[in-house]
């Protein structure tokens, strides 16, 4: 065992620890309602009918 | 231009698309050349230069007979229709089209409506053979299914109870006027006034869950006070002198009938299961709606405006010729 891979393995052990708290923290604090609040897709729909549509077809 | 106008400050992507009786004032025209037939092959120009996305084939579209419908079509003009068929019973026009708007596809079909009578070689089945099938199999491809439709009001409000698949029902009813979009189920059901004096124009926040909420207390409180103002106005109107005058009497009968359109409408929301709570994982879809009045007066795109001169012209040179051939 190379004791110097290990000592650089200490040094990030504590940086992704962090991460991964950071990371814990998000998913238990933020409600699941704010992860997915944003639409899937906001669009708009214009229509119309009877355009020129003035009498019933069918008497 | 109030599509572009609206589209450019919004930023969204947007469908235009329209219901139907889109060509001519009434079941029947005469054959041969006229102002109806010029009138109506310059409204297909001016919706193809307004990249409409979808017409469905309403009943007094086929005042002229199928050559018009048919030729528009083999250029590229997306009429719909599920229900009119050949004598084999093959569909005429496209039943469905699915257009992807940003990261959703929407599916859109066409039914039409009944007619007295039909032109030679064509059919009309009733929806009951031909929906249940198009909503299977287009509600696994598609994320929202849209129905226009030339049928009854009571036709579509079935369509309405039997298919929550389908989420909108855009309607040509021409014993109907501006109609806010009522839900039916899982359905909305809207229209605009006829003669084009309306736009109507949904802003829609769709989700994954594919389920309208939200708008229920929106709509109740809207319509509530839209109530309010039409018995205010009908008090103010019976308390007038001239209450004999029949124009004035078929006047306050209008509002009368505005005024049960709007109890009832309040009804079927109050009917309506509350649809509050989301399933946490897939929120609500919303809407807000507005039905823009069109005059006019309003600016109309050059290309637009060179379209309506250049038929007027070729109205006038028909009744010229027609004069001087008298």
């Amino acid at each position: 065992m190379n004791p110097e891979n290990n000592s650089t393995c200490h040094k990030h052990r504590p940086v992704s620890n962090v991460l991964f708290s950071i990371l814990l923290l998000t998913i238990l604090l933020v409600p699941a309602t704010r992860l997915h609040a944003a639409p899937l897709q906001s669009f708009l729909l214009f229509y119309s009918n009877n355009i020129q549509g003035k009498t019933e077809p069918c008497g | 231009m109030q599509i572009k106008k609206i589209t450019t400050k919004q930023q969204k992507p947007y469908l235009f698309l329209d219901s139907g009786n889109l060509l001519f004032q009434q079941a029947q025209i005469a054959g041969g050349p006229s102002q109806e037939q010029l009138t109506a092959e310059g409204i297909i120009k001016i919706y193809t230069a307004m990249k409409v996305d979808a017409v469905a084939v309403a009943p007094l579209d086929l005042a002229s007979g199928l050559a018009l419908l048919k030729t528009t079509q083999q250029q590229g003009f997306p009429w719909l229709s599920a229900n009119l068929l050949d004598q084999k019973g093959r569909p005429q026009f496209q039943p469905v089209r699915i257009k992807q708007i940003g990261k959703i596809k929407a599916g859109i079909i066409g039914l039409t409506g009944a007619l007295s009578s039909l032109p030679p070689g064509i059919t009309r089945a009733e929806w009951q053979t031909v929906l249940p099938a198009l909503i299977e199999k287009n509600s696994h491809q598609c994320d929202i299914l849209i129905l226009l439709s030339s049928l009854s009001p009571a036709e579509n409000q079935e369509i309405a109870q039997r298919f929550p698949a389908l989420q909108l029902i855009l309607a040509a009813d021409l014993g109907n006027g501006n109609m806010s979009p009522q839900q039916v189920n899982n359905t909305l059901i809207t229209q605009t006034e006829r003669q084009g004096k309306y736009l109507g124009l949904l802003n829609i926040d769709w989700n994954k869950s594919g389920r309208w909420g939200k708008a229920r207390e929106e709509e109740l409180n809207n319509l509530r006070n839209k109530l309010g103002a039409l018995d205010w106005q009908l008090e103010r109107m019976r308390t007038r002198k001239d209450l004999q005058q029949p124009e004035y009497s078929e006047k306050i009968k209008q509002v009368e009938r505005d005024r049960e359109t709007v109890a009832q409408q309040i009804k079927t929301w109050e009917q309506s299961p509350t649809t509050a709570a989301a399933d946490g994982q897939n929120p609500l879809c919303s809407f807000t709606y507005n039905f823009m009045a069109l005059q006019k007066s309003m600016a109309e795109a050059p290309e637009i405006k060179a379209l309506v001169t250049d038929i007027k012209r070729q109205i006038n040179v028909l009744h010229q010729n027609k004069t001087s051939t008298d």
